[in-house]
């Protein structure tokens, strides 16, 4: 597999600031072809990659405060965040010596959640519509 | 209208030997970060599979989402199955 290209930041601020710098460089690198496709499994000679969908968010918030008087030289600073990584299994792909071929992996749980919400909508709606009117 | 296919970017594997074909796996990134800002989203698909091989030339599958393609079957079935039934319901 590929060694991508790391972002580069500019600037690299210092303390708590560099801390959070660092962390969200190692959160974009869920951009990488690497994330996705998994190391290809050998089995004689048919090879397997599974593929999944990596979604990624993250926020951070840090502050930096010193005392506004001359007596009052203490400081500090804070910070924090958070994020998420998700991912799902999306399709895999089978290489033989006859031939490469995706076969999708589909999530039933997730089609019967929808078909549910869907469902659920019609029937909110026909409720609605068949309630007297108040007017 | 603003051209949204630019802000993904495609990044490529390298070639895996099978046999006698080559297999090149693509994924397809779309990265919401601007520097000094403390927020970001990554949003990173399979995108397709490169297939060459010797004598025959290359071809290009496509990893399609087949889960998130009947998910908005179903809920779009959804929304236009309220539509009708609130249709027919004010028809009366």
């Amino acid at each position: 597999m590929t060694e991508e290209e790391q972002p580069v930041l500019e600037e690299k601020p210092s303390g708590s600031a560099e801390v959070f710098e660092r962390t969200i460089e190692k959160y974009l690198t869920t951009a990488n072809v690497n994330a996705v496709f998994a190391r290809p499994v050998r089995q004689g000679d048919t090879v397997v990659i599974p593929a999944a969908e990596v979604i990624c968010g993250f926020g951070f918030g840090y502050g930096e405060a010193s005392g506004a008087r001359a007596e009052d030289k203490g400081g500090g600073s804070g910070g924090g965040g958070g994020g998420q990584v998700f991912s799902r299994p999306v399709a895999v792909i089978i290489c033989t010596q006859d031939g490469v071929s995706v076969q999708p992996i589909i999530d039933r749980s997730k089609l019967w959640m929808a078909a549910l919400t869907a469902v659920g909508f019609m029937l909110f709606t026909l409720g609605r519509m068949r309630r007297p009117s108040r007017h | 209208m603003p051209d949204f296919s630019s802000l993904f970017k495609l990044h490529e594997s390298k070639p895996i030997g099978v046999g006698s074909q080559k297999v090149i796996v693509i994924s397809k990134a779309l990265t919401l970060y601007i520097p000094g800002l403390p927020v970001g989203f990554v949003w990173n698909r399979p995108a397709a599979v490169r297939v060459q091989t010797e004598g025959a030339g290359e071809v290009t599958l496509p990893v399609t989402d087949e889960t998130r393609r009947l998910q908005i079957l179903l809920l779009a079935m959804g929304v236009i199955g309220s539509i009708l039934i609130a249709a027919l319901i004010k028809r009366r």
